[in-house]
């Protein structure tokens, strides 16, 4: 019985992929709300975007949000710029950190700038026919925050840790296919911040925390659902997406007593499991609307597939918003 | 060569002219790569930043642009490529309708007017029309090799439009 249900969902699934590569007159979209393309921006365009991850942890939400200017230096360089607040993390460590309370679930903080995100990428290869292209692009991303975080798995586009990143993209369109492999590497920095003890009247101790350094990957997957053929800008274009996206990290290295005669670096098999090497992919249905060929929100929700982040918790609500401005 | 230089004087002659106009009228330009509304209109923006272009009709379905040229205003085709493909795509295939009456020829089978140099690597001879459609052939516009096509000629310059009278 499982295996004819089996055969069932892989019917339909073929019987879908042959649906959506067949029709004519329409196109793929690579407009990935969680990935960025390895197409650039036009030369001198600015772009607009105000994004936001949101989840439930324990009756409160979690929100991580960021504005972004884009620019189109030349027709294949893109830069990006990313201001980044949140109320996923405080300024100090949780008390007793990492023996206890790691991650910390449930605490208050409250909403604050966290930093900065720079990202620049260059398209530096392009095949580009009729209403399909394969592009190629490389990219490099620094994030700076001064924020503590208590996972051994890095990020830089949300600001969870700092650090330096890059990578490479690979965007292949075909009639109504649009598929992006992203694979990249980050080297985090490591943050160094107050634990308060846990006894009272003493005073808090310092502690450095070297986040994992880490792979990422990520494949996306965009169909542009309406219009069945385009006539005008005014047509609003409803896109679909499929976004699969990971990270193998390894383990973080916590110094305690920082500054003290009694300094000392803590051995991972005392670390608790967020603290760990680890690894896990994520899959983030996601959908689009882009009104008057410009104004574009995006909207997708993030659910475990292989393993678990422990940085966030599941499901992750992403909201998007952009917009162009042709200098 | 002194074929074609006979045949365009022929055209020049029979078509006639009017002194005021632009010697481009409309361009045509294919574009590819172009995937999305919001790419077209990025391609759009890019080209409507070209002071010579009066307007921009943009085909959604077939990724093409239509240009039409201001009077009196010399074109500018390689600013034409390069804004397709600053805007990130690329050049397919690009198309004018040039009046025949304002190329003049000169000493090196080389057809001068307000909007460059050109040379003409078929007969244009067609019916006495004055407002004929050419090709633009090669780099930037496409990837149709020019050279293995024409003459050696003082023509074969980087400044030379090649192009291509369509029958």
């Amino acid at each position: 019985m499982p295996e004819k249900r089996y055969l069932f969902y892989k019917s339909a699934a073929v019987a879908a992929a042959l649906y959506f590569l067949s029709g004519p007159g329409c196109y793929a979209q690579e407009l990935y709300p969680l990935h960025e393309p390895a197409s650039t921006l036009g030369k001198n365009t600015l772009g607009v975007r105000m994004f936001s991850e949101t989840y439930n942890e324990i009756n409160q939400l979690r929100n991580m949000s960021a504005l972004r200017l884009m620019y189109g230096v030349t027709p294949k360089l893109t830069v990006l710029a990313t201001a980044i607040g949140s109320n996923h993390h405080g300024k100090k460590f949780p008390q007793d950190y990492p023996f206890h309370n790691t991650p910390e679930r449930g605490a208050k903080y409250p909403f604050r700038f966290n930093g900065g995100h720079l990202y620049a990428k260059y398209r530096f290869l392009t095949l580009d026919n009729k209403n399909t292209h394969f592009r190629m692009a490389v990219y490099g991303e620094g994030t700076y925050v001064n924020t503590s975080h208590h996972e051994a798995e890095p990020n830089l586009m949300m600001g969870d840790t700092k650090g330096i990143g890059g990578g490479l993209i690979a965007t292949y369109l075909y009639r109504k296919l649009a598929a992006s492999l992203t694979v990249g590497y980050i080297h985090p920095f490591a943050h160094t911040g107050p634990s308060p003890d846990v006894s009272a009247g003493i005073d808090d101790t310092y502690v450095r925390t070297q986040y994992g350094q880490s792979l990422t990957y990520g494949l996306s997957v965009g169909y542009l659902l309406l219009p069945k053929t385009y006539s005008s800008y005014r047509q609003t274009n409803l896109n679909v997406y499929l976004e699969l996206h990971g990270k193998r990290y390894e383990d973080a290295l916590v110094t305690l007593l920082l500054n003290t005669p009694s300094e000392y670096v803590l051995s991972p098999l005392r670390y608790p499991d967020a603290l760990r090497r680890g690894g896990y992919l994520d899959i983030s249905p996601g959908i689009q609307a882009i009104i008057n060929s410009n104004l574009r929100i995006d909207l997708s929700t993030t659910f475990p597939l292989l393993g678990f982040s422990w940085a966030r918790l599941y499901p992750v609500f992403t909201v998007g918003v952009q917009y162009y401005f042709y200098l | 060569m002194k074929t074609i230089q006979c045949l365009f004087i022929i055209w020049v002659f029979l078509a006639g002219g009017t002194a005021a106009q632009a010697q481009t009228q409309k361009v045509s330009v294919s574009i590819s790569g172009l995937t999305c509304s919001q790419c077209s209109r990025s391609v759009e923006m890019q080209l409507k930043k070209l002071a010579f272009i009066q307007s921009v009709e943009m085909d959604l379905k077939n990724t093409t642009a239509v240009l039409n040229i201001r009077s009196n205003a010399r074109t500018d085709f390689r600013a034409i490529a390069r804004a397709v493909t600053d805007a990130g795509f690329s050049v397919a295939g690009l198309e004018a309708s040039m009046y025949a009456s304002q190329l003049k020829i000169d000493n090196n089978g080389c057809m001068q007017s307000a909007d460059g140099r050109f040379y003409i690597v078929n007969s244009p001879l067609t019916s006495g029309r004055d407002l004929v459609t050419f090709e633009f052939l090669g780099k930037p516009f496409n990837s149709f090799k020019v050279k293995q096509q024409s003459p050696s000629t003082p023509c074969q310059k980087n400044a030379t439009y090649f192009i291509k009278a369509r029958q």
